[in-house]
Protein backbone atom coordinates (compact mmCIF):
# COMPACT_ATOMS: atom_id res chain seq x y z
CA UNK A 1 0.00 0.00 0.00
CA UNK A 2 1.85 3.27 -1.06
CA UNK A 3 -0.15 6.61 0.45
CA UNK A 4 1.34 10.11 -0.29
CA UNK A 5 3.45 11.79 2.37
CA UNK A 6 1.56 14.04 5.23
CA UNK A 7 2.68 17.56 5.03
CA UNK A 8 3.27 18.95 8.84
CA UNK A 9 4.86 21.84 10.17
CA UNK A 10 6.57 22.65 13.44
CA UNK A 11 6.17 25.52 14.93
CA UNK A 12 8.20 26.21 18.45
CA UNK A 13 10.50 29.18 19.37
CA UNK A 14 12.86 27.03 21.16
CA UNK A 15 15.21 26.05 18.43
CA UNK A 16 16.28 22.59 20.41
CA UNK A 17 12.51 21.45 21.38
CA UNK A 18 11.89 22.10 17.39
CA UNK A 19 15.26 19.60 16.59
CA UNK A 20 13.32 17.03 18.73
CA UNK A 21 10.06 16.73 17.13
CA UNK A 22 12.34 16.78 13.96
CA UNK A 23 14.48 13.89 15.48
CA UNK A 24 11.17 11.99 16.40
CA UNK A 25 9.44 12.53 12.66
CA UNK A 26 13.04 11.19 11.47
CA UNK A 27 11.65 7.72 11.98
CA UNK A 28 8.31 8.32 9.94
CA UNK A 29 8.80 8.13 6.85
CA UNK A 30 5.04 8.77 5.83
CA UNK A 31 5.20 12.76 7.59
CA UNK A 32 7.52 15.25 5.51
CA UNK A 33 8.16 18.50 6.84
CA UNK A 34 7.29 21.62 5.16
CA UNK A 35 7.96 24.18 7.07
CA UNK A 36 9.64 25.17 10.63
CA UNK A 37 8.59 27.96 12.61
CA UNK A 38 10.19 29.50 15.38
CA UNK A 39 6.82 32.01 16.13
CA UNK A 40 3.20 32.69 15.41
CA UNK A 41 3.93 34.88 12.78
CA UNK A 42 5.84 33.03 10.93
CA UNK A 43 3.30 29.80 11.85
CA UNK A 44 0.58 31.74 10.20
CA UNK A 45 2.59 33.05 7.00
CA UNK A 46 3.42 29.48 6.33
CA UNK A 47 -0.27 27.25 7.55
CA UNK A 48 -1.66 29.97 4.36
CA UNK A 49 0.83 29.62 1.57
CA UNK A 50 1.81 25.60 2.37
CA UNK A 51 -1.54 24.29 3.55
CA UNK A 52 0.22 21.53 5.60
CA UNK A 53 -2.07 19.14 7.05
CA UNK A 54 -0.43 18.76 10.15
CA UNK A 55 1.14 21.35 12.74
CA UNK A 56 2.62 20.91 15.77
CA UNK A 57 2.38 23.53 17.94
CA UNK A 58 3.97 25.24 20.93
CA UNK A 59 1.27 27.05 23.25
CA UNK A 60 3.94 29.63 24.93
CA UNK A 61 5.57 31.96 22.08
CA UNK A 62 6.28 35.51 22.21
CA UNK A 63 3.67 37.99 20.73
CA UNK A 64 1.01 35.10 19.58
CA UNK A 65 0.55 32.17 21.61
CA UNK A 66 -0.24 29.14 19.93
CA UNK A 67 -4.10 29.33 20.31
CA UNK A 68 -3.40 32.55 19.03
CA UNK A 69 -2.35 31.19 15.70
CA UNK A 70 -5.56 28.44 15.91
CA UNK A 71 -7.87 31.71 15.89
CA UNK A 72 -5.90 33.39 13.48
CA UNK A 73 -6.43 30.56 10.48
CA UNK A 74 -9.20 30.43 8.64
CA UNK A 75 -8.95 26.78 8.17
CA UNK A 76 -6.52 24.64 10.80
CA UNK A 77 -4.33 22.12 10.04
CA UNK A 78 -4.75 19.04 12.15
CA UNK A 79 -2.56 19.80 15.25
CA UNK A 80 -0.94 18.04 18.24
CA UNK A 81 -0.63 20.59 20.76
CA UNK A 82 3.28 20.99 23.03
CA UNK A 83 3.17 22.61 26.10
CA UNK A 84 5.47 22.87 29.23
CA UNK A 85 2.81 23.53 31.64
CA UNK A 86 -0.67 24.74 31.38
CA UNK A 87 -3.10 23.09 33.49
CA UNK A 88 -6.15 24.80 31.92
CA UNK A 89 -5.48 23.83 28.29
CA UNK A 90 -4.85 20.37 29.33
CA UNK A 91 -8.69 20.35 30.73
CA UNK A 92 -9.67 21.65 27.19
CA UNK A 93 -7.94 19.11 25.54
CA UNK A 94 -9.28 16.64 27.40
CA UNK A 95 -12.83 17.41 27.16
CA UNK A 96 -12.28 17.20 23.31
CA UNK A 97 -10.24 14.51 23.51
CA UNK A 98 -7.43 17.08 21.20
CA UNK A 99 -3.51 15.46 20.89
CA UNK A 100 -1.01 17.23 22.89
CA UNK A 101 2.42 16.84 24.35
CA UNK A 102 3.58 17.87 27.41
CA UNK A 103 7.35 18.58 27.61
CA UNK A 104 9.24 16.67 27.95
CA UNK A 105 7.50 13.94 26.14
CA UNK A 106 8.55 10.34 25.23
CA UNK A 107 9.12 8.67 21.74
CA UNK A 108 6.47 6.44 22.56
CA UNK A 109 3.92 9.15 23.92
CA UNK A 110 4.55 11.24 20.75
CA UNK A 111 4.23 8.38 18.32
CA UNK A 112 0.67 7.35 19.76
CA UNK A 113 -0.16 11.06 19.59
CA UNK A 114 0.96 11.02 15.69
CA UNK A 115 -1.06 8.09 15.20
CA UNK A 116 -4.41 9.18 16.33
CA UNK A 117 -3.81 12.88 14.38
CA UNK A 118 -3.21 10.54 10.64
CA UNK A 119 -5.68 8.64 11.46
CA UNK A 120 -8.21 11.44 11.78
CA UNK A 121 -6.73 13.27 8.72
CA UNK A 122 -7.06 10.35 7.01
CA UNK A 123 -10.48 9.43 7.92
CA UNK A 124 -11.54 13.56 6.89
CA UNK A 125 -12.62 13.97 10.97
CA UNK A 126 -14.03 17.11 11.21
CA UNK A 127 -11.13 18.97 12.99
CA UNK A 128 -12.17 20.26 17.02
CA UNK A 129 -9.13 22.72 17.61
CA UNK A 130 -11.56 25.79 17.40
CA UNK A 131 -13.42 25.27 19.64
CA UNK A 132 -11.05 24.38 22.22
CA UNK A 133 -9.14 27.26 21.48
CA UNK A 134 -12.38 29.39 22.12
CA UNK A 135 -13.07 27.28 25.45
CA UNK A 136 -9.45 28.16 26.12
CA UNK A 137 -9.65 32.06 25.88
CA UNK A 138 -12.56 32.52 27.11
CA UNK A 139 -11.77 31.07 30.57
CA UNK A 140 -9.18 34.23 30.99
CA UNK A 141 -9.07 37.98 31.50
CA UNK A 142 -10.82 40.52 29.06
CA UNK A 143 -9.43 40.82 25.65
CA UNK A 144 -6.41 43.28 25.51
CA UNK A 145 -5.68 43.08 22.01
CA UNK A 146 -7.61 42.06 18.64
CA UNK A 147 -5.62 39.58 16.15
CA UNK A 148 -6.35 40.26 12.54
CA UNK A 149 -5.12 38.57 9.43
CA UNK A 150 -4.47 39.72 6.53
CA UNK A 151 -2.99 37.96 3.20
CA UNK A 152 -0.79 35.95 5.43
CA UNK A 153 0.51 38.90 7.33
CA UNK A 154 -0.97 39.78 10.95
CA UNK A 155 -1.59 42.62 12.90
CA UNK A 156 -2.33 42.92 16.62
CA UNK A 157 -4.42 45.77 17.71
CA UNK A 158 -4.23 46.91 21.21
CA UNK A 159 -8.15 47.15 22.54
CA UNK A 160 -7.36 51.12 24.04
CA UNK A 161 -6.46 52.07 19.96
CA UNK A 162 -10.19 50.71 19.04
CA UNK A 163 -12.87 53.09 17.94
CA UNK A 164 -15.67 50.96 17.40
CA UNK A 165 -16.47 47.84 15.67
CA UNK A 166 -19.05 46.85 12.96
CA UNK A 167 -20.69 43.71 11.60
CA UNK A 168 -20.86 43.06 8.36
CA UNK A 169 -22.86 39.33 7.90
CA UNK A 170 -20.41 36.68 8.70
CA UNK A 171 -17.11 39.43 9.26
CA UNK A 172 -16.95 42.27 11.77
CA UNK A 173 -14.81 45.35 10.45
CA UNK A 174 -12.39 46.47 12.91
CA UNK A 175 -12.04 50.18 13.05
CA UNK A 176 -8.89 51.76 14.62
CA UNK A 177 -6.29 54.67 14.06
CA UNK A 178 -8.21 55.88 10.93
CA UNK A 179 -8.38 52.35 9.24
CA UNK A 180 -10.82 49.76 8.86
CA UNK A 181 -9.63 46.06 9.05
CA UNK A 182 -11.80 43.16 8.23
CA UNK A 183 -12.03 39.95 10.31
CA UNK A 184 -14.05 36.63 10.08
CA UNK A 185 -15.75 36.48 13.58
CA UNK A 186 -19.04 37.27 14.58
CA UNK A 187 -19.83 40.61 16.66
CA UNK A 188 -21.91 38.71 19.73
CA UNK A 189 -18.78 36.67 20.25
CA UNK A 190 -16.01 39.92 20.18
CA UNK A 191 -18.80 41.22 22.54
CA UNK A 192 -18.42 38.80 25.33
CA UNK A 193 -14.45 39.06 25.03
CA UNK A 194 -14.33 42.70 25.44
CA UNK A 195 -13.74 44.09 28.60
CA UNK A 196 -17.42 45.32 29.38
CA UNK A 197 -16.70 48.59 31.32
CA UNK A 198 -14.95 50.10 28.49
CA UNK A 199 -17.17 48.55 25.65
CA UNK A 200 -20.74 48.89 24.73
CA UNK A 201 -22.98 47.26 22.09
CA UNK A 202 -24.62 50.20 21.92
CA UNK A 203 -26.40 48.96 18.53
CA UNK A 204 -27.34 45.13 16.95
CA UNK A 205 -24.24 46.12 14.20
CA UNK A 206 -22.39 48.50 16.81
CA UNK A 207 -19.73 48.29 19.46
CA UNK A 208 -18.03 51.40 20.76
CA UNK A 209 -15.40 51.96 22.97
CA UNK A 210 -16.89 54.60 25.39
CA UNK A 211 -13.57 56.60 25.25
CA UNK A 212 -14.42 57.97 21.74
CA UNK A 213 -18.15 58.96 22.81
CA UNK A 214 -18.11 62.74 22.31
CA UNK A 215 -22.22 63.08 23.11
CA UNK A 216 -25.04 61.46 21.89
CA UNK A 217 -28.59 62.72 20.35
CA UNK A 218 -31.36 62.26 19.93
CA UNK A 219 -32.77 61.68 16.25
CA UNK A 220 -36.59 60.40 16.00
CA UNK A 221 -37.97 58.56 19.06
CA UNK A 222 -36.38 55.75 20.89
CA UNK A 223 -33.71 56.14 18.15
CA UNK A 224 -30.58 58.16 19.19
CA UNK A 225 -27.18 58.86 17.48
CA UNK A 226 -23.49 58.60 18.97
CA UNK A 227 -21.18 61.20 17.97
CA UNK A 228 -18.05 60.01 18.77
CA UNK A 229 -15.01 62.83 19.60
CA UNK A 230 -13.67 62.67 15.56
CA UNK A 231 -17.10 63.37 14.04
CA UNK A 232 -18.46 59.76 12.93
CA UNK A 233 -22.00 59.05 13.53
CA UNK A 234 -23.17 55.56 15.16
CA UNK A 235 -26.88 54.53 15.48
CA UNK A 236 -27.60 53.91 19.27
CA UNK A 237 -30.75 51.64 19.53
CA UNK A 238 -33.06 52.02 22.67
CA UNK A 239 -31.40 48.81 24.33
CA UNK A 240 -28.19 50.22 23.35
CA UNK A 241 -28.86 53.44 24.77
CA UNK A 242 -30.01 51.60 28.55
CA UNK A 243 -26.27 50.04 28.66
CA UNK A 244 -24.84 52.79 28.28
CA UNK A 245 -26.73 54.92 30.40
CA UNK A 246 -25.69 52.62 32.91
CA UNK A 247 -22.22 52.21 32.20
CA UNK A 248 -22.16 56.41 32.34
CA UNK B 1 -14.08 19.69 105.85
CA UNK B 2 -14.30 18.76 101.85
CA UNK B 3 -16.28 22.00 101.52
CA UNK B 4 -14.46 24.19 103.41
CA UNK B 5 -11.08 22.66 101.20
CA UNK B 6 -13.36 23.08 98.04
CA UNK B 7 -14.01 27.14 98.94
CA UNK B 8 -10.70 27.80 99.69
CA UNK B 9 -9.43 26.53 96.47
CA UNK B 10 -12.34 28.04 94.61
CA UNK B 11 -11.75 31.99 95.84
CA UNK B 12 -8.26 31.07 95.45
CA UNK B 13 -8.16 30.13 92.10
CA UNK B 14 -11.10 33.08 91.14
CA UNK B 15 -8.59 35.56 92.72
CA UNK B 16 -6.21 34.29 90.45
CA UNK B 17 -7.81 34.50 87.29
CA UNK B 18 -8.98 38.04 88.29
CA UNK B 19 -5.59 39.61 88.82
CA UNK B 20 -3.75 37.60 86.56
CA UNK B 21 0.40 38.16 87.36
CA UNK B 22 1.45 39.28 84.52
CA UNK B 23 -1.01 41.88 83.71
CA UNK B 24 -1.79 43.09 87.20
CA UNK B 25 1.07 45.23 89.36
CA UNK B 26 3.04 43.59 92.47
CA UNK B 27 1.61 46.06 94.59
CA UNK B 28 -2.21 45.63 93.79
CA UNK B 29 -1.94 41.61 93.78
CA UNK B 30 -0.15 41.79 97.44
CA UNK B 31 -2.80 44.43 98.35
CA UNK B 32 -5.58 42.13 97.04
CA UNK B 33 -3.79 39.42 98.64
CA UNK B 34 -4.05 40.87 102.24
CA UNK B 35 -7.48 42.21 101.84
CA UNK B 36 -8.29 38.23 100.50
CA UNK B 37 -6.90 36.92 103.15
CA UNK B 38 -8.60 39.33 106.00
CA UNK B 39 -11.80 38.45 104.41
CA UNK B 40 -11.47 34.78 103.99
CA UNK B 41 -10.27 34.32 107.51
CA UNK B 42 -13.11 36.42 109.49
CA UNK B 43 -15.44 34.56 107.53
CA UNK B 44 -13.86 31.25 108.41
CA UNK B 45 -13.73 32.45 112.56
CA UNK B 46 -17.26 33.74 112.17
CA UNK B 47 -18.11 30.60 110.34
CA UNK B 48 -16.78 28.93 113.50
CA UNK B 49 -18.27 30.97 116.23
CA UNK B 50 -21.50 30.11 114.62
CA UNK B 51 -21.12 26.73 114.62
CA UNK B 52 -20.00 26.93 118.35
CA UNK B 53 -23.42 28.93 119.06
CA UNK B 54 -25.23 26.53 117.51
CA UNK B 55 -23.85 23.87 119.37
CA UNK B 56 -24.69 25.68 122.32
CA UNK B 57 -28.03 26.33 121.64
CA UNK B 58 -29.16 22.85 120.80
CA UNK B 59 -26.75 20.72 123.40
CA UNK B 60 -27.89 23.01 126.44
CA UNK B 61 -24.13 23.58 127.49
CA UNK B 62 -21.93 25.98 127.94
CA UNK B 63 -18.72 26.08 126.94
CA UNK B 64 -16.11 27.68 128.32
CA UNK B 65 -15.66 31.12 126.54
CA UNK B 66 -11.78 30.48 126.89
CA UNK B 67 -11.13 27.83 125.05
CA UNK B 68 -13.75 28.86 122.53
CA UNK B 69 -12.06 32.02 122.14
CA UNK B 70 -8.57 30.34 121.70
CA UNK B 71 -9.81 27.69 118.96
CA UNK B 72 -11.73 31.05 117.60
CA UNK B 73 -7.84 32.85 117.40
CA UNK B 74 -5.97 29.34 116.14
CA UNK B 75 -8.78 29.46 113.18
CA UNK B 76 -8.34 32.95 112.19
CA UNK B 77 -4.18 32.35 112.41
CA UNK B 78 -4.21 29.13 110.49
CA UNK B 79 -6.80 30.36 107.81
CA UNK B 80 -4.53 33.13 106.52
CA UNK B 81 -1.67 30.71 105.49
CA UNK B 82 -3.97 28.07 104.47
CA UNK B 83 -5.40 30.60 101.72
CA UNK B 84 -2.49 31.97 100.64
CA UNK B 85 -0.63 28.45 100.11
CA UNK B 86 -3.98 27.45 98.20
CA UNK B 87 -3.20 31.41 96.32
CA UNK B 88 -0.30 30.23 95.44
CA UNK B 89 -0.56 26.94 94.17
CA UNK B 90 -3.40 28.14 91.82
CA UNK B 91 -1.08 31.29 90.57
CA UNK B 92 1.89 28.13 89.81
CA UNK B 93 -1.18 26.15 88.17
CA UNK B 94 -2.11 29.29 85.71
CA UNK B 95 1.75 30.24 85.16
CA UNK B 96 1.96 26.51 84.04
CA UNK B 97 -0.40 26.13 81.47
CA UNK B 98 0.60 29.43 79.84
CA UNK B 99 3.65 28.30 79.43
CA UNK B 100 2.71 25.41 78.00
CA UNK B 101 0.01 27.61 75.43
CA UNK B 102 2.89 30.38 74.66
CA UNK B 103 5.02 27.06 73.61
CA UNK B 104 2.36 25.90 71.24
CA UNK B 105 1.92 29.11 69.90
CA UNK B 106 5.87 29.98 68.97
CA UNK B 107 5.88 26.09 67.98
CA UNK B 108 2.76 27.03 65.48
CA UNK B 109 4.06 30.64 64.39
CA UNK B 110 7.26 28.98 63.66
CA UNK B 111 5.48 26.10 61.55
CA UNK B 112 3.19 29.14 59.82
CA UNK B 113 6.97 31.16 59.17
CA UNK B 114 8.31 27.95 57.03
CA UNK B 115 5.36 27.30 55.27
CA UNK B 116 5.49 30.85 53.67
CA UNK B 117 8.90 30.35 53.37
CA UNK B 118 8.46 26.90 51.26
CA UNK B 119 5.66 28.54 49.45
CA UNK B 120 7.66 31.38 48.39
CA UNK B 121 9.97 28.91 47.44
CA UNK B 122 7.90 26.66 45.69
CA UNK B 123 6.80 30.18 43.73
CA UNK B 124 10.24 31.11 42.82
CA UNK B 125 10.68 28.11 40.60
CA UNK B 126 8.69 28.68 37.73
CA UNK B 127 7.65 24.89 36.36
CA UNK B 128 7.91 25.98 33.06
CA UNK B 129 11.27 26.18 33.55
CA UNK B 130 11.98 23.21 34.81
CA UNK B 131 9.75 21.47 31.61
CA UNK B 132 11.06 23.48 29.42
CA UNK B 133 15.28 22.41 30.49
CA UNK B 134 14.16 18.68 30.71
CA UNK B 135 13.04 19.18 27.21
CA UNK B 136 15.72 20.91 26.01
CA UNK B 137 18.18 18.33 27.70
CA UNK B 138 15.85 15.09 25.89
CA UNK B 139 16.64 17.27 22.69
CA UNK B 140 20.25 17.84 23.08
CA UNK B 141 20.62 13.76 23.75
CA UNK B 142 20.88 12.76 20.11
CA UNK B 143 22.51 16.14 18.47
CA UNK B 144 24.93 16.62 21.50
CA UNK B 145 24.88 14.22 24.27
CA UNK B 146 27.99 16.12 26.04
CA UNK B 147 25.79 19.47 26.13
CA UNK B 148 23.17 17.49 27.29
CA UNK B 149 25.50 16.27 30.08
CA UNK B 150 26.67 19.81 31.36
CA UNK B 151 23.24 20.80 31.36
CA UNK B 152 21.88 17.88 33.42
CA UNK B 153 24.61 18.43 35.75
CA UNK B 154 24.21 22.53 36.04
CA UNK B 155 20.10 21.94 36.25
CA UNK B 156 21.18 19.48 39.62
CA UNK B 157 23.45 21.99 40.75
CA UNK B 158 20.79 24.93 40.14
CA UNK B 159 18.54 22.99 42.40
CA UNK B 160 20.90 21.67 45.13
CA UNK B 161 22.14 25.24 45.74
CA UNK B 162 18.13 26.89 45.93
CA UNK B 163 17.57 24.22 48.08
CA UNK B 164 20.52 24.58 50.91
CA UNK B 165 20.89 28.62 50.43
CA UNK B 166 16.80 28.72 50.70
CA UNK B 167 17.43 27.35 54.39
CA UNK B 168 19.59 30.35 55.43
CA UNK B 169 18.59 33.71 56.32
CA UNK B 170 20.78 35.71 54.53
CA UNK B 171 23.99 34.22 52.18
CA UNK B 172 27.13 37.04 50.77
CA UNK B 173 26.38 38.31 46.95
CA UNK B 174 28.62 36.04 45.57
CA UNK B 175 26.74 32.90 46.62
CA UNK B 176 23.19 34.68 44.80
CA UNK B 177 25.80 35.70 42.00
CA UNK B 178 27.16 31.55 41.60
CA UNK B 179 23.52 30.82 41.56
CA UNK B 180 22.19 32.76 39.06
CA UNK B 181 25.21 31.95 36.87
CA UNK B 182 23.80 28.43 36.66
CA UNK B 183 20.13 29.43 35.90
CA UNK B 184 21.46 31.75 33.43
CA UNK B 185 23.75 28.92 31.94
CA UNK B 186 20.61 26.56 31.72
CA UNK B 187 18.43 29.28 29.84
CA UNK B 188 21.43 30.38 27.40
CA UNK B 189 21.18 26.76 26.13
CA UNK B 190 17.68 27.05 25.95
CA UNK B 191 17.11 30.04 23.91
CA UNK B 192 20.49 30.26 22.57
CA UNK B 193 21.24 33.40 20.51
CA UNK B 194 17.93 35.26 21.53
CA UNK B 195 19.56 35.43 25.41
CA UNK B 196 22.83 37.70 25.97
CA UNK B 197 23.68 38.49 29.87
CA UNK B 198 25.38 41.26 31.20
CA UNK B 199 26.82 41.17 34.50
CA UNK B 200 28.19 44.70 35.95
CA UNK B 201 29.47 43.34 39.43
CA UNK B 202 31.20 45.77 42.08
CA UNK B 203 34.47 44.15 43.82
CA UNK B 204 33.15 45.42 46.63
CA UNK B 205 29.35 44.47 46.98
CA UNK B 206 30.07 40.50 46.87
CA UNK B 207 30.73 39.94 50.41
CA UNK B 208 27.80 41.92 51.65
CA UNK B 209 24.82 40.01 52.65
CA UNK B 210 21.52 39.23 50.79
CA UNK B 211 18.16 37.29 52.13
CA UNK B 212 18.46 33.79 49.12
CA UNK B 213 17.38 33.73 46.20
CA UNK B 214 16.18 37.48 45.90
CA UNK B 215 17.33 37.97 42.60
CA UNK B 216 16.61 34.67 41.11
CA UNK B 217 12.34 35.30 40.57
CA UNK B 218 14.17 39.14 39.33
CA UNK B 219 15.76 37.66 36.61
CA UNK B 220 13.57 35.07 35.51
CA UNK B 221 11.01 37.77 35.16
CA UNK B 222 13.07 39.21 33.34
CA UNK B 223 13.86 36.50 30.74
CA UNK B 224 10.01 35.84 30.51
CA UNK B 225 9.31 39.27 29.61
CA UNK B 226 12.45 40.61 27.79
CA UNK B 227 13.20 37.35 26.15
CA UNK B 228 10.65 35.23 25.83
CA UNK B 229 8.36 37.20 24.94
CA UNK B 230 10.43 38.77 21.74
CA UNK B 231 11.13 37.51 18.55
CA UNK B 232 14.54 38.15 18.72
CA UNK B 233 16.03 38.21 22.10
CA UNK B 234 17.74 40.75 23.91
CA UNK B 235 20.13 41.85 26.20
CA UNK B 236 19.32 41.19 30.43
CA UNK B 237 21.64 43.62 32.25
CA UNK B 238 22.58 43.16 35.93
CA UNK B 239 24.62 45.41 37.63
CA UNK B 240 25.45 46.00 41.26
CA UNK B 241 26.83 48.66 43.39
CA UNK B 242 27.93 50.60 47.20
CA UNK B 243 26.37 54.02 47.39
CA UNK B 244 26.36 55.85 50.49
CA UNK B 245 26.83 52.66 52.48
CA UNK B 246 23.86 51.30 50.73
CA UNK B 247 23.55 47.92 48.24
CA UNK B 248 21.71 48.79 45.05
CA UNK B 249 20.98 46.30 42.58
CA UNK B 250 19.70 46.24 39.11
CA UNK B 251 18.07 44.23 36.78
CA UNK B 252 17.29 45.60 33.05
CA UNK B 253 15.57 43.88 30.36
CA UNK B 254 14.41 45.10 27.14
CA UNK B 255 10.32 45.51 27.14
CA UNK B 256 8.18 44.45 24.28
CA UNK B 257 5.30 46.42 23.90
CA UNK B 258 2.62 44.62 22.12
CA UNK B 259 3.03 41.57 24.20
CA UNK B 260 0.19 39.54 25.66
CA UNK B 261 -0.49 40.14 29.61
CA UNK B 262 0.91 37.52 31.79
CA UNK B 263 -1.33 36.23 34.26
CA UNK B 264 0.28 36.49 37.93
CA UNK B 265 3.07 38.30 36.63
CA UNK B 266 4.07 40.95 39.37
CA UNK B 267 3.45 37.91 42.39
CA UNK B 268 7.17 37.53 41.74
CA UNK B 269 8.12 40.93 42.23
CA UNK B 270 5.09 41.20 45.42
CA UNK B 271 6.91 38.13 46.89
CA UNK B 272 10.86 39.84 46.41
CA UNK B 273 9.00 43.08 47.90
CA UNK B 274 7.49 41.23 51.06
CA UNK B 275 10.67 39.28 51.74
CA UNK B 276 12.27 42.65 51.82
CA UNK B 277 10.27 43.90 53.94
CA UNK B 278 10.27 40.85 56.57
CA UNK B 279 14.28 40.92 56.85
CA UNK B 280 14.70 45.31 56.53
CA UNK B 281 11.86 46.74 56.70
CA UNK B 282 12.08 50.21 55.59
CA UNK B 283 15.60 49.65 55.34
CA UNK B 284 14.88 47.73 52.14
CA UNK B 285 13.18 47.70 48.88
CA UNK B 286 12.34 47.35 45.59
CA UNK B 287 11.70 50.03 42.99
CA UNK B 288 10.22 49.19 39.07
CA UNK B 289 11.25 51.51 36.12
CA UNK B 290 10.26 51.80 32.60
CA UNK B 291 12.36 53.94 30.68
CA UNK B 292 12.17 54.34 27.32
CA UNK B 293 12.19 50.30 25.87
CA UNK B 294 14.33 49.38 28.81
CA UNK B 295 12.50 47.81 32.15
CA UNK B 296 14.37 48.34 35.30
CA UNK B 297 14.10 46.57 38.72
CA UNK B 298 16.42 48.41 41.54
CA UNK B 299 16.96 47.11 44.72
CA UNK B 300 18.31 48.96 47.92
CA UNK B 301 19.15 47.08 50.74
CA UNK B 302 21.12 47.79 53.63
CA UNK B 303 24.73 46.57 53.57
CA UNK B 304 25.80 43.92 56.47
CA UNK B 305 28.53 41.54 56.34
CA UNK B 306 29.16 38.14 58.15
CA UNK B 307 31.22 38.64 60.98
Amino acid sequence: MKTTALTAIIVDDEELARSLIREYLSSHPEIKIVAECANGFEAVKAVTELKPELMFLDIQMPKLSGFEVIELLDESPEVIFVTAFDQYAVKAFDVHAVDYLLKPFGKERFDEALHHAVERIRSKEPIKVKAVVAEAKQSGQPLERILIKEGSKVLVIHADKLDYIEAQDDYISVRAEGKSHLKMQRLSALELLLDDRRFVRIHRSYILNIERLSKIELYAKDSRTAILKDGTQLPVSRSGYDRLKELL
Amino acid sequence: MMLLYGEVNLSAWYLCRAFPLERTSVWKILLVAAVAVTIFSSLWTLLGWGVMSIIEQSFSVTLSPLPLIQSLLIVYITGKPLFLISLAISYLIAAFERSNESERNAYEARLLAQHAELKALRMQIDPHFLFNSLNSISALTMTNPELARTMTTTLADFFRKSLSYGAKETIPLSEELSLLHHYLDIEKIRFGKRLTVQLTIDSETVTDLVPPLILQPLVENAIKHGIADSLDGGTITITTQKKNGRLFITVENPVESDAPKKKGAGMGMEIVRQRLQTVYGNNGDLKTVVNGNRHHVILFLPTSQRT
